[in-house]
């Protein structure tokens, strides 16, 4: 996946609340690629759980979060750090399993050659799948993603190259851009 | 087949595989966010009406209009820690991943809606951590590089904290404080009644309850002379029971500051004084803070976890529970703080 050129659109646009836009709104556009993206980094199992515990802080702390130029990017980094987080995971899934008592419907399975890769993800180094899975499920630019992490475009491009490369032997595919 | 486009099948695949019902979750998601709202509405002054089956109701003292069913208190993640190192689950799940300020020999509670892990710092600071972001606000700065001690109120508003002359009380938002006085300097350990109106404390011979406004100050219950280490003492959540940690010096201290070997008990009294118990034996060490033991109430109430020590080693935590008086091994290379965190459900 290339950089955009400027003024390009992107096939995700980002969600972002427009002037007025209510948590709701936010909440909508958002939640699907959310929890793919938690599901990309920590499996079917939990990942809904895991994106609606980062959806609960953002809807507590709406005045603030509502506020940000980019809402979605909090939001996405809050989701990206719990599911990389054993702990913190397992923290959210008691909590979950006292709050919800109906339990939810499983989610659908992924063909087999799209679990390997979801898998491969999942077995790079924690920042490493985490810049991947912002990478692929958002299609964001190398911009996007540092501001997202809270880290330099640098590290964020040192870190996708390996994470292709990796990615690229593990699946045995070749690793050249399209 | 090149990276790219398997990346790209398989994104889609993962898309095409995740439908989340959003109108739900928005629901799930407005429910849950009133746990915070369960925490202040407790420390308003609700009756707690009864105990049922190892879960807590918490409901209105003031029925004169309908309400929709109240969220029910359970019992969420049980952190312990070993030789000072990071909090972990009971049951697995790895380590709370606290900031490197983190101060490992100070106690640290969860808030009363289980979001955030108030700890304090390596610099004197009351922080408030959020296990689910990471994120951390300050509550208050003791203003000295030594720790304070603190307690943090069931509504995570207000924070009470020892000095010489009581405990002050501050608010956190706004930084205002109040003094409360109490006959002696309190102990290392408070704690706040589960409606937020009264402190517990401990002193050199007793603890002692005392109001927020500084009315109603009470002997609690007696306990031995205070030697280098103070009792910890904690509130039940339905406001009932006191718990503390005594101890009996098995010899005479040769020196005012000489540590001595001690029976250390886990006791439970009632905030009136009345139905005072020894319910567990907790060993026997020539204990001093860090090492002594720690105790933990079961966020529904139904039980206490506990650490044991020992001559040589420490014994692990453990779990009473109060209903049923069974016993039983939580972990057993525990010898540190005990934190448990109350998940609050729809």
């Amino acid at each position: 996946m290339s950089e955009p050129i400027q003024g390009e659109l992107l096939d995700a646009p980002p969600a972002r609340p427009r002037p007025g836009e209510s948590f709701e709104g936010f909440y909508a556009a958002e939640m699907p690629r959310l929890v793919a993206l938690a599901r990309g980094l920590c499996g079917s199992a939990g990942a809904e759980d895991v994106a609606q515990e980062a959806m609960l802080v953002a809807y507590r702390r709406w005045g603030e979060v509502g506020g940000l130029e980019r809402p979605e990017q909090w939001v996405r980094r809050t989701c990206a750090n719990l599911a990389v987080s054993q702990f913190r995971r397992g923290m959210v899934e008691l909590r979950v399993r006292t709050r919800i008592s109906a339990r939810r419907p499983p989610a659908d399975q992924l063909d087999e050659m799209s679990e390997q890769f979801w898998s491969a993800v999942r077995a790079l180094p924690q920042r490493q799948a985490q810049v991947a899975a912002l990478r692929f499920v958002y299609d964001l630019p190398i911009a996007d993603i540092a501001r997202t992490l809270g880290c330099t475009e640098g590290t964020v491009k040192q870190h996708l190259s390996r994470a292709r490369r990796s990615l690229a032997d593990a699946l045995d595919v070749t690793e050249e851009e399209a | 087949m090149k990276l790219d486009e398997l990346a790209r099948n398989a994104t889609d695949s993962l898309l095409a595989g995740t439908t989340p019902d959003t109108t739900t979750g928005l629901a799930h998601l407005r429910r849950s966010s009133r746990r915070r709202s369960t925490a202040r509405v407790a420390a308003a002054g609700l009756a707690v009406v009864t105990v049922l089956g190892g879960t807590l109701a918490v409901t209105r003292a003031d029925d004169s209009a309908p309400e929709p069913a109240e969220p029910v208190v359970r019992n969420g993640a049980l952190l312990v820690t070993t030789d000072s190192r990071a909090f972990r689950m009971v049951d697995g799940g790895g380590a709370l991943d606290l900031p490197d300020d983190h101060y490992a020999y100070y106690d640290s509670t969860f808030t009363a809606d289980g979001r955030e892990l108030v700890y304090t710092s390596v610099d004197g600071r009351v922080v408030a951590h959020d296990v689910v972001t990471g994120d951390a606000r300050e509550l208050w700065d003791c203003g000295r590089p030594s720790p304070c001690f603190w307690a943090v109120s069931p509504d995570a508003e207000r924070l009470a904290v020892v000095v010489e002359e009581g405990i002050e009380v501050h608010t956190v938002d706004d930084g205002t404080s109040t003094t409360i006085r109490t006959p002696e300097t309190p102990g290392a350990y408070l704690d706040w009644s589960p409606d937020g109106r009264s402190l517990l404390f401990s002193g050199t011979e007793s603890i002692y309850t005392i109001g927020v406004d500084g009315s109603d100050l009470r002997s609690v219950a007696a306990t031995a002379p205070l030697h280098l280490d103070f009792p910890r003492v904690a509130w039940s959540p339905d406001g009932t029971t006191i718990a503390f940690v005594d101890s009996t010096p098995l010899e005479e201290p040769s020196a005012p500051n000489d540590v001595v070997e001690s029976q250390y008990t886990l006791r439970l009294v009632a905030p009136n004084g009345e139905d005072l118990r020894t319910v567990q034996d907790l060993g026997v060490c020539a204990c001093l803070g860090l090492v002594s033991p720690d105790l933990a109430w079961a966020p529904d109430g139904s039980g206490i976890a506990f650490t044991k020590v020992g001559r040589i080693r420490s014994h692990g935590a453990h779990l009473l529970d109060l209903g049923t008086g069974q016993l039983r091994e939580l972990s057993p290379d525990a010898n540190g703080f005990l934190a448990w965190e109350p998940a609050v459900s729809d």
